[in-house]
């Protein structure tokens, strides 16, 4: 990963034409140039040009960004924005150290999968016994946000699972927000994968990808996480690896530049180009259905599959392949603002950007939203909630199981 | 610095969350597309006429200098403060107060984007055409202030062409209302006329009367390539002889399309000299009879390929590579000085080759862009701020440029403005009188030089 004072030239590039201003989310809420690409930018080059401290306000600034990467997509030089703002938040952390609860969440929590398991196991406790319901209104509104936990986490259900044994292997990635808060997403995608004479490898010894790290700048964390989930696929042999989560896969195929320059470069390059989102695995595997259902369905872009991997066709094939009625929503790609944590700590702005997203959703009439990563996922349930509406929330790959399990209407797989 | 008992009467007048002052923040409104740039004092975020009234009247007051701020998408340096002062940012002017449909006009404040407007105004089947290339960004006050054209501007002519009236904040903080929602007004002097394109040194546009007209029901879009210049300007007269009005008549030079392909490959042919995109709109049975009509002039004239889109896709491929022509020249070099002289269309021939021998002479990468209907060239100087040899060669070629333009009976700028830029090329095209009656103008509506100093008009050897 590059620091950030080699980012001088790109931060010249920018010509101030002012596109992003009109794609950026954040910006269609805060109106202030400081609240987008080009604000941004300017700080940085100020900083980096010794006129501007480290300011606790310049940390706001830097923050107060999704990473959803339209201002880039739209950048007449095509200014890596994102990479920008994670390499002068990593510059901070190195100059400033964290702010105390991103220290706690990036060192402590997200490390291991039991640490992140024990804190939601905590917070079902509390909703059980209803000591949540003491929190201070304004921790209880961000508690809120997430939804419902179930009872096992995935780990738990998959030591009752016996998986298929097939010639035909694929490995899968655990993500810790599907292992925790959706593990049926997890089942589905068994399920689909055996149903299509997969053997489906997955090595329990995977970790956090370490989103959140590299969001905010704790990029030896990040790697020391990234490197155990390379040395865990490694030892399975397998030539893709799968993944159900967006954030998950746009991180994984983000370790190449994680380890740039570094001797386990070779190693991670390798491992990224086995990465791959399932609904990109699945889009060309899937007999086509000519009947419609009656179910309409939306879709909704995840930021870090729509412009991070490039891949927006593909769940759509999923979809359709599922024999449902598909109905596209306006802006399907602009962010949801969930954000990973964004929501949780600038929780007024995620949610102005959120109800234009529910509204959009709103307009196709559809009964379920489909979406391929568990963050957005819980943004947009939470959405639905607050909207006081009844869509279901579904990945499209539940959306697919659903079909193919449904009596009478299964379109009959067809191995290609 | 501005006095601590200024910034608090600021704060007193918009509250204080809308009085920007931290280093942080202003830093953000030091900047414009130009390269120019000047951090200010204070940016004041206004909510209502009222409060710009109190701003600009205790900063008429003080002396401070205001820059009115919409998008910041502007291409003359409007909206740097160059003297420091106030930015008056406008972004919380965003409300589009009333689209009235019986009689074909808007009520907005000036702060809604125009992209925005022209979106919720096509939903109605009506139109408003000025689209200026930052129309995603730019704010409609801040077309007003500048008077800004488009591609459509040729047969639907220019952002002046649309404003009925306004509510405007003077310079000494009086609030003027012009016009109304009628098509007929001759009373008293046509304020409206002096003040829409007036970029901000006059007063500041709060709220707009926009004519509306029906949005028309069918386009479609051809390209028509050279191998001779000349043919294509021939071409582009020839078309308006045939008393046919297109919509868009975008010229693109060799080197644009070099560019353009190098970029996003949308197979333009880059080895002729130029083609040129035309468009042409109106009701269903009339479109097909005037593409027929422009595809025969074409022929006529000499193109050497012509190209029809039949279906949208084809339409959008063929706009694909003038959208991506901006892009393309950014990502090229790191800086762009993006000129809009402007020539009687007869002449459009001449000054291509000019501004070709310029780049020759001096140098130079300038590929050209243009709206070929009403002789508005944009040539597009690719260069590096930080290399300051080939700026100096920059600023020779502009000079040059400039001249011919105005020898060949053209003018300095056709849509964007003069702002900081081109101060010192107005009394070329102006004269004494011209500047002087300006300047009378100005005195007699600003007296303390507040708003928006510095720009249009030269600065006086002593103020």
């Amino acid at each position: 990963m590059k620091p950030l004072h080699e980012f001088t030239e790109e931060l010249y590039r920018c010509i101030r034409c002012g596109s992003c201003t009109a794609v950026c989310p954040i910006f269609s809420v805060e109106k202030r140039e400081m609240s987008v690409a080009r604000g941004r930018l300017r700080l940085v080059r100020e900083h980096l040009a010794g006129n501007l401290d480290l300011t606790p306000k310049m940390r706001d600034y830097l923050d107060l960004c999704l990473g959803c990467r339209a201002c880039v997509v739209s950048c007449p030089p095509q200014v890596p924005t994102d990479k920008i703002i994670r390499a002068a938040r990593a510059h901070f952390a190195i100059k400033k150290g964290q702010p105390l609860v991103r220290h706690i969440l990036l060192k402590n929590v997200l490390v291991k999968p039991k640490h992140f398991t024990l804190v939601l196991d905590s917070l079902k406790l509390a909703r059980r016994t209803g000591v949540n319901r003491l929190l201070p209104k304004t921790l209880k509104t961000k508690e809120d946000i997430l939804p419902q936990l179930p009872k096992n986490t995935f780990r738990e259900l998959l030591k009752g699972i016996e998986l298929k044994k097939s010639d035909k292997k694929v490995g899968f990635f655990l993500s810790c927000m599907d292992n925790n808060v959706y593990p049926q997403v997890l089942r589905a995608a068994i399920n689909i994968l055996e149903k299509l004479d997969y053997e489906v490898v997955i090595p329990t010894k995977v970790v956090c990808c370490g989103a959140a790290h590299d969001n905010y700048g704790d990029v030896e964390n990040a790697r020391k996480l990234a490197w155990q989930n390379i040395e865990a696929f490694s030892a399975t042999g397998v030539d893709v690896i799968l993944t159900d989560c967006a954030t998950c896969g746009s991180t994984m195929q983000s370790y190449g530049e994680l380890f740039q320059g570094k001797s386990e470069e070779a190693e991670a390059l390798s491992f990224v180009s086995k990465v791959m989102d399932i609904n990109q695995f699945l889009s060309d595997k899937l007999p086509s259905v000519s009947e419609c259902a009656e179910t309409t369905v939306t879709y909704h872009d995840p930021c870090h599959l729509v412009r991070y991997q490039n891949v927006r066709e593909a769940p759509r094939k999923v979809l359709e392949s599922a024999g449902v009625n598909f109905k596209e929503m306006a802006e399907a790609d602009r962010c949801c603002g969930g954000g990973g944590t964004f929501n949780i700590f600038h929780y007024d702005i995620s949610m102005k950007i959120l109800d234009r997203k529910i509204e959009n959703v709103k307009q196709t009439g559809a009964s379920v939203l489909a979406t391929s990563c568990p963050a957005c996922r819980i943004q947009l349930e939470h959405g639905i909630k607050r909207h006081g509406l009844t869509i279901e929330v579904l990945h499209p790959i539940e959306v697919l199981e659903k079909s193919y399990l449904k009596e009478g209407g299964v379109p009959k797989i067809e191995i290609r | 610095m501005l006095e601590k008992s200024f910034v608090h009467s600021l704060q007193q007048c918009v509250g204080r969350e809308n009085v920007l002052t931290d280093k942080e923040d202003i830093i953000c409104y030091s900047y414009d597309p130009t390269p120019n740039h000047q951090i200010p004092e204070a940016v004041v975020i206004p909510g209502t006429i009222e409060e710009i009234s109190q701003v600009v009247m205790l900063a008429n007051q003080a002396g401070i200098p205001i820059t009115p701020r919409g998008g910041g998408s502007n291409i003359c340096g409007n909206s740097i403060p160059i003297k420091g002062g106030i930015v008056l940012a406008m972004h919380r002017f965003d409300r589009i107060i009333e689209i009235d449909t019986a009689n074909l006009c808007a009520v907005v404040q000036a702060g809604v984007i125009t992209a925005d407007f022209q979106r919720q105004v096509e939903a109605l089947g009506l139109f408003y055409p000025p689209d200026p290339q930052a129309s995603s960004m730019s704010m409609l006050g801040g077309n007003v202030a500048t008077n800004a054209g488009g591609p459509r501007g040729f047969k639907y002519g220019v952002t002046r062409d649309y404003v009925l009236g306004f509510k405007m904040v003077l310079a000494d903080g009086r609030i003027l209302k012009m016009g109304g929602k009628t098509v007929k007004n001759v009373t008293g002097y046509d304020l409206t006329k002096l003040f829409v394109g007036s970029e901000g040194t006059l007063g500041i546009f709060t709220e707009l009367i926009l004519r509306l007209i029906p949005l028309p029901e069918s386009k479609r879009t051809m390209l028509a390539v050279f191998d001779d210049l000349l043919d294509a300007a021939r071409t582009v007269s020839g078309v308006i002889a045939a008393k046919i009005i297109p919509t868009t008549l975008e010229f693109m030079d060799r080197e644009a399309m070099r560019l353009i392909e190098a970029y996003v490959p949308c197979g333009l042919p880059v080895d002729a000299a130029a083609a040129i995109l035309i468009e042409v709109d109106g009701s269903e049975r009339d479109v097909p009879v005037q593409i027929k009509q422009v595809e025969e002039v074409c022929r006529q004239f000499g193109a050497r390929e012509i190209r029809i889109a039949t279906t949208e896709a084809e339409s959008n491929q063929i706009w694909a590579g003038r959208k991506a022509a901006f892009s393309s020249m950014a990502k090229s070099a790191p800086t762009l000085y993006v000129e809009d002289v402007t020539v009687p269309r007869s002449k459009i021939p001449d000054i291509v080759k000019t501004i070709t021998d310029l780049a020759a002479k001096y140098q130079l990468k300038i590929p050209i862009l243009g709206h070929a209907g009403d002789g508005n060239m944009h040539p597009i100087i690719l260069t590096d701020e930080n290399n300051h040899d080939e700026i100096k060669r920059v600023k020779l070629a502009i000079d040059e440029m400039f001249k011919a333009a105005l020898e060949l009976g053209g003018t300095l700028s056709g849509e964007h403005g003069i702002g900081l830029d081109k101060v010192k090329f107005m009394e070329w095209e102006l004269g004494e009188t011209g500047i002087d009656v300006m300047r009378k103008i100005k005195h007699a509506l600003d007296p303390r030089n507040i708003m928006n100093s510095n720009k249009v008009l030269p600065a006086e050897a002593v103020e």
